[in-house]
């Protein structure tokens, strides 16, 4: 946990965010913040609308209200130009593009780049996650459920973000993969100065890693406060939290 | 011996083609997800833009040409017509794309008022003393020509999609259309470009076409469109590399069949062969021959 | 007044609407017998009743298997040439081959089906595309046969003695559209009551899902070889009527090559995929829509620039008709019929009842549409 509350504008300001599919809003006016460098958690349960907050952010699905990103109003951006300002998503279910290769899974997260050190960031990330290097070459698709949530995002950080949006990165692993999975996310988040802006169900273990934690009910913040304090405070822990 | 050989030359030219036309349509189908019935049509009227630009230029130029032109009206069919209908139901594209195949088909009388063949330059020199002797069978120049022409621009796409940005994007889009955008693709662009590539391969795949038989007809891309589904079919459409097997193989054994079977089979039912083939393949391994074993898209 | 108005289902109101609708289509298509009309009258409506027997073919299809047939028009010609065949050589009276057309065009269906209905997606319109492609080759390669590329002629039928109709030249058409307006009476029956049967439902509701087919308790690869068979027999059936009235079966013939497909494709679309009234309403429209089209570039109210345009370029008439498929799956992929019916929808709105001790759950309960592919707009509830 680094960096947290400086008096800095935020990263990531949403303000009044209303988002959802065709007739059907999701989401009815979110508020909340990332500081640089800092590690966010929102928690909700199924259909709380987490999902949709990730892709309202990256651009993915048509929104309402104030998103600022690093001074700028991106709230009518497109994908790509978000992924450019800074912003990469790991996606629910890996979003692996199966038939690429691993290398390949790298270069596409780097598709937006200009510069001419992607190909040494590439390496820099095998090192990272040696199990990736040693697939390098196999499909993507060969790859176990764990694998393939590092090589997402490892592929999300080949962009270079300055903020990273995890959704529900847990799902469908072994616990054990699954610290092993936060734990690289706080080395992200310590060495490589990246916010990180996660949404899952398994509260426990976000909490860990998180600098401040949201929780969403239904397309609201129903709580919100530094990680300690929710996770101090009994009766917010019994009502959102679940333990 | 002799006749062996010149079944496998002739096939080699005729399968070029194929192999030509299965790779427009193994583009488009990992691009978009669609199989474009419109695809031989669209050769077919670019060979008509050839025909037309060659009274003002050399064919060769000319070719070119229509080939850009193809490019850019099928990137704009897929925005304006393919895209649209496809958010509405996969069964909407097809019956468009079978709309397309009719409009496109009658296009090329009704613009250039033309009710019969008309005359199209040759690409390659083909005097009658123009060929290369093999083990006593000819190999003329033409078809070597479009044999060389396929293989090129084979090399070509392959140089792109493996060693570019944009190859790489498109194969991106084809692997997983959802999570492109999240890396910054923009899909839309990927889906023009797709479209446009195909265009340009099948329309030089037209204009061989037009050069060898030295003339031009609405008609002429109907059987060979369904040997080159068929091509692609074979290839598991979603291999390049399969795409152009299947193509050169497809031409040779249908080749050899109406050549050895002449009064059974002949020219005109010499398509049929590859339909027979196709659905020996698919009953037995639905993957198609060089394509990869995954579940397939429809 | 509040719109939609809401009726309950099999109430007074629902069946008066109901005969409503019947009566609309009695007028344009049944009306005429009972009218004096002239011989060339009674051949396009004959004509209408072809097309539509045969989009009703493809209509099946679609409903139960999901999937489009280009090759249809292979069918139609071997209907066709079956009638050809056996007046000609076997002196064969017209009714009969009708029959045997049917069959063997099922069996031909069915072979074709067996393979085919095995691949996914849309290589069942590939191989149906090569059927259309093989079909003329076939028949001018087979000549002793079909007459090879001269054809077979002089087709000739009378009205039986105990037909409503005059005597001579004169009833003979009069006679020629009774039959085929029964065959289309016939074939509507038979499809709607596959279509309501509890087979049918079930396919039509699991088109492609086969695991969910399976557990309702339906051999969805033996229906699905069946229709296509059903679907192959009614084209056929509507190809002998072709012959009959063209009196002759001609390779030649650009209603036996794929254009003829997509002619029957297009009826189908015109009309509405996804209803049973699709094909006599698209067979309507497009039978007027081409007759207009391939008259307007002599038309003297046109402007001379247009006239002048128009002059000696062909295709008209396919342009117009590719242009429209394209424009409908844009503003109206299903067809007239699902566009009226959506407007419809806006004024009147028939309500299942909930069943009670009164009144049991009817027979029929649901939406009482003719949905045969699942039209949206025909399940959203309002």
């Amino acid at each position: 946990m680094s960096g947290a509350g400086t008096v800095r504008e935020p990263l990531l300001e949403v303000r009044g965010l209303h988002a959802g599919y065709g007739p059907v809003e999701v989401l009815h006016g979110l508020d909340f913040d990332v500081a640089h460098g800092e590690t966010v958690v929102i928690l909700g349960a199924n259909g709380a609308g987490k999902t949709t907050t990730m892709r309202a952010i990256s651009g993915t699905i048509s929104r309402r209200g104030s998103v600022r990103f690093a001074g700028r109003d991106i709230a009518k951006e497109s994908a790509s130009a978000i992924v450019q300002a800074g912003i990469a998503q790991v996606p629910q279910g890996r979003g692996t593009f199966v038939d690429l290769t691993v290398e390949d899974n790298l270069r596409v997260g780097a598709i937006t780049r200009k510069d001419s050190e992607v190909a040494s960031d590439i390496a820099r990330w095998l090192d990272v996650f040696p199990r990736l290097k040693e697939r390098r070459t196999q499909k993507a698709g060969s790859l176990s459920g764990g694998e393939q949530q590092m090589l997402a995002i490892a592929r999300a950080v080949m962009s270079r973000p300055r903020l990273l949006l995890c959704d529900e990165p847990s799902l469908g692993l072994a616990p054990i993969v699954v610290q092993e999975l936060f734990q690289t996310l706080q080395r992200l988040n310590d060495e490589e100065d990246v916010a990180i802006l996660l949404v899952e169900q398994n509260a426990n273990l976000a909490i860990e890693i998180a600098d401040r934690v949201y929780v969403l009910e239904t397309g609201e913040i129903a709580a919100s406060g530094d990680a300690a304090t929710m996770r101090d405070d009994e009766s917010i822990r019994k009502a959102y939290l679940g333990y | 011996m002799t006749r062996f050989l010149q079944y496998v030359f002739n096939g080699l030219s005729s399968g070029a083609i194929y192999s030509l036309l299965a790779l427009s349509l193994v583009i488009v189908y990992r691009g978009s997800g669609h199989l474009n019935f419109a695809q031989g049509e669209m050769a077919m009227l670019s060979a008509f833009f050839a025909w037309w630009y060659s009274g003002r230029m050399a064919i060769w130029l000319a070719v070119i040409l229509a080939a850009v032109t193809a490019f850019v009206l099928a990137a704009i069919t897929e925005r304006l017509i393919i895209r649209p209908i496809g958010h509405r139901s996969p069964f909407a594209v097809v019956v468009a794309a079978i709309g397309l195949f009719l409009g496109l088909n009658s296009l090329a009388p009704f613009a250039w008022r033309v009710t019969t063949q008309q005359p199209f330059e040759s690409l390659f020199p083909r005097e009658p003393g123009d060929f290369i002797r093999i083990g006593g069978a000819t190999w003329r120049y033409e078809h070597i020509g479009r044999l060389i022409v396929m293989l090129i621009l084979a090399a070509l796409l392959f140089v792109l999609f493996q060693k570019t940005k944009l190859g790489l994007a498109m194969r991106a889009v084809a692997s997983n259309p959802e999570t492109a955008p999240l890396v910054g693709i923009n899909t839309g662009q990927v889906l023009m470009v797709s479209w446009g590539l195909a265009a340009f391969v099948g329309a030089i795949g037209g204009c061989l076409v037009a050069s060898v038989n030295t003339n031009i007809d609405a008609a002429m891309m109907f059987t060979i469109f369904f040997s080159a589904t068929a091509a692609a079919t074979l290839g598991g459409f979603d291999s390049l590399g399969g795409a152009v097997m299947s193509g050169l193989v497809l031409g040779v054994v249908e080749n050899m069949t109406a050549g050895y079977f002449p009064s059974q089979i002949g020219q005109e039912l010499r398509f049929s062969v590859s339909l027979l083939i196709i659905l020996v393949v698919l009953l037995v391994r639905p993957s198609g021959l060089f394509g990869s074993q995954r579940v397939e898209r429809v | 007044m509040n719109l939609p108005i809401r009726i309950p289902f099999l109430s007074p109101q629902h069946w008066a609407l109901r005969v409503l609708g019947v009566a609309a289509v009695a007028y344009f298509l049944v009306l005429p017998i009972f009218q004096d009309r002239r011989p060339n009258e009674y051949g396009e409506l004959t004509d209408i009743c072809i097309f539509a027997l045969a989009a009703l073919s493809l209509n099946l299809l679609i409903g139960f298997t999901g999937q489009i047939s280009i090759g249809h028009s292979a069918f139609f010609g071997v209907g066709a040439y079956t009638t050809a065949i056996l007046m000609t050589d076997h002196g064969w009276s017209p009714g009969w081959t009708f029959l045997a057309a049917a069959v063997i065009c099922f069996g031909v269906g069915v072979l074709v089906g067996v393979p085919a209905l095995r691949l996914k997606g849309l290589y069942l319109t590939l191989v149906t595309l090569a059927l259309a492609q093989i079909f003329p080759a076939l028949v001018r390669k087979f000549e002793w046969l079909t007459g090879g590329s001269r054809g077979i002629g002089g087709l000739r039928y009378e009205q039986p003695d105990y037909a409503p109709v005059d005597v001579g030249r004169a009833g003979r058409s009069e006679w020629l559209f009774m039959v085929a307006l029964v065959m289309l009476g016939i074939s509507y029956v038979i499809v709607r009551n596959l279509v309501k049967s509890r087979t049918g439902r079930a396919m039509i509701a699991v088109r492609d899902n086969a695991t969910a087919a399976a557990v309702m308790g339906v051999n969805v690869p033996v229906t699905k070889t069946v229709v296509f068979g059903l679907s192959a027999a009614l084209c056929g059936v509507s190809g002998s009527l072709f012959a009959l009235r063209q009196t002759q079966a001609n390779p030649e013939t650009l209603m036996f090559t794929i254009l003829g497909s997509i002619v029957f494709l297009v009826i189908m679309v015109i009309g509405g995929a996804a209803s049973l009234m699709g094909p006599i309403v698209g067979a309507f429209v497009y039978y007027r829509f081409d007759e207009y089209t391939r008259a307007l570039p002599d038309k003297s109210y046109l402007p001379e620039f247009l006239s002048g345009f128009l002059n000696g370029r062909p295709n008209l008439a396919t342009i117009v008709f590719a242009a429209l498929l394209i424009l409908l799956m844009f503003l109206a992929p299903f067809g007239m019929v699902g566009l009226a019916k959506r407007i419809g929808r806006r004024l009147v709105v028939v309500v299942p009842r909930p069943p009670s001790r009164k009144h049991p759950v009817p027979r029929d309960p649901g939406l009482p549409t003719d949905a045969m592919p699942v039209d949206d707009a025909d399940t959203a509830l309002t």
